[in-house]
């Protein structure tokens, strides 16, 4: 698969390429299975974005984005290697896609709460979208675990100290979800991109260090 | 838990208290840890190779001291970890088996006195922690309880469940991590690094060349001169940031905002609209970095005058 595509599948999905450029990249498709597959996992993403309720994110979306992207793109190796070379752009224009679907569907469903400025066109692949995917390949699965073994084992704690954690959890979510709306609204920031993965970060850290209260006991 | 705590109050209350106090000779550099369960640490620290350990507790408990390679364990004799007990006793036909749940912790008021460069590591689930005086490295862990250090040097770290934590003329390699709590450092020196979830962060007259403060839900503060190549993060989600500077300051600074303003003495061109920006601009000679970012809060970079506190600064801005 070639940069000179990929860069282009997302605007072609969305019909924005001329027809020049669209007769072109139709009969590169024609030869390019790697291409076909990513405009596949484009159409699927946005699929996927379509069947979504037009409601705000619940706080453990984010998880099952990156699992969905994870599960779409293959093993861990693989993912890595994805960020370093041309697919990472396919990875981004995912991330584009699913921001500008849910920005298109909160649009379309909800009064948007602010005139804050928003890219009404998912931009092409950059380090803000590389960011994001970063942290939620980074953070996603690892959160997902450490918070299940908390709130179905709790981590041999006891219950008051599971109800406070599940209380600050609760503030860090609704940070990570604030956090996430702004990115979807605007996709370009490197702020806000950096910003929501400060949070996921924090969230991971949180739950990394549960034991303080095991850890104070003797042994 | 808390249920258990109640009954162990209780049982304080109800039970006769009785008083330990033992003195024995310690190498300083040994360490000393003492665990609680529920109460209050208290160490103090004098010029003798000597700890003293002066505690109230139930006269059905008692104080243990155990020495090893890895230093000096002290705890109550009702403090073992806390597990359920089985004792299962299978004959022919039949099979018994007997429950026991270990006695509820005492809660004890420690009083310790040690040599004041003996390494400390203190800590337990429902315990206050004060230290004063402390000349070596503090580490101290606990779930809920309030942690106020004087001194420390070298490695100071405390990681707090629930409670507040203040530490005074700490210095060295500092790091604090609270969950639901306020932090407060005074007169610190050294890389300071400090997270909280809930809570405020407070720095007067931190001397740094490295420090890192993050909270999601609360207001940071810092106060001090800045290290000309030094590195300054002050990040909070759901707060403000207020920086208190020398007016002769350099740094390159980045401040960044979703939902707040940005003010500041320095003389600085800024955007009409500062809302979902993030701005960088160059102080002085640019030796330092900082980066705040309040995502839904205001920033403020002041002034800081010459020998005015963090107190003073405030109230003059």
């Amino acid at each position: 698969m070639s940069d000179e595509w990929t860069e282009h599948l997302s605007a072609y999905l969305d019909g924005e390429l001329d027809d020049r450029q669209g007769d072109a990249l139709t009969a590169h498709l024609a030869r390019c299975e790697e291409c076909r597959g990513a405009l596949a996992q484009l159409e699927g993403v946005r699929s996927w974005a379509a069947t979504f309720p037009g409601r705000q994110p619940r706080v453990d979306v984010w998880p099952r984005i990156a699992e969905e992207i994870r599960r779409r793109q293959g093993g861990a190796a693989r993912r890595r290697a994805a960020l370093r070379i041309p697919q990472a752009l396919a990875a981004g224009i995912l991330l584009a896609a699913v921001a500008g679907g849910s920005w298109w569907l909160a649009r379309a469903t909800a009064p948007t709460p602010e005139p804050i400025v928003v890219t009404q066109r998912a931009p092409e692949a950059g380090p803000s979208q590389h960011a994001a995917v970063l942290a939620a390949e980074r953070y996603g699965a690892a959160i997902a675990d450490l918070e299940r073994a908390l709130l179905e084992d709790g981590e041999g704690l006891d219950t008051a100290t599971v109800r406070v954690l599940q209380q600050k959890l609760a503030v860090i979510d609704r940070a990570i979800s604030e956090a996430r709306d702004a990115l979807a609204r605007d996709p370009g920031s490197d702020y806000l991109a950096d910003h929501y993965a400060g949070m996921m970060r924090r969230k991971l850290t949180l739950l990394r260090g549960v034991s303080f209260t095991s850890a104070a006991q003797p042994s | 838990m808390l249920t258990q705590l109640l009954v162990a109050g209780a049982l304080l209350t109800l039970a006769p208290v009785q008083d330990t106090d033992t003195t024995f000779a310690v190498d300083p550099s040994e360490r000393l840890s003492v665990s609680n369960f529920s109460g209050v640490i208290t160490v103090r620290t004098w010029s003798r190779n000597e700890v003293r350990i002066s505690a109230e507790h139930s006269r059905r408990d008692g104080i243990v001291v155990e020495r090893s390679s890895g230093g000096i364990l002290v705890r109550a004799r009702s403090w073992e970890r806390w597990a359920h007990e089985f004792d299962v006793d299978v004959t022919e036909d039949d099979v018994h088996v007997e429950y026991a749940m270990p006695r509820t912790p005492s809660i004890v008021e420690y009083e310790i006195t040690v040599p004041a460069s003996m390494p400390l590591e203190l800590g337990g689930p429902f315990t206050d922690v004060v230290v004063e005086g402390a000349g070596g490295q503090v580490t101290v862990k606990i779930g809920e309880g309030d942690v106020e250090v004087v001194g420390g040097r070298g490695r100071v770290t405390v990681r707090v469940m629930e409670g507040d934590v203040t530490l005074q003329g700490a210095s060295g390699e500092i790091q604090v991590v609270s969950v639901d709590g306020e932090v407060s450092l005074e007169d610190c020196s050294g890389n300071v690094k400090v997270e909280t979830t809930d809570g405020d962060i407070r720095m007067s007259n931190v001397r740094s060349a490295n420090i890192e403060a993050l909270s999601v839900d609360g207001d940071v503060w810092f106060g001090g001169p800045l290290a000309p190549q030094g590195l300054y993060t002050f990040n909070t989600h759901d707060g403000d940031v207020t920086v208190f500077i020398p007016r002769g300051s350099s740094a390159r600074v980045t401040v960044a905002t979703f939902d707040g303003d940005f003010y500041t003495d320095f003389a600085v061109t800024l955007p009409d609209r500062m809302r979902g920006r993030h701005v960088s601009f160059t102080l002085g000679d640019g030796g330092a970095q900082m980066e705040i970012d309040a995502f839904d809060g205001d920033i403020e970079l002041r002034y800081l005058e010459p020998g005015s506190s963090l107190e003073d600064a405030e109230q003059n801005r």
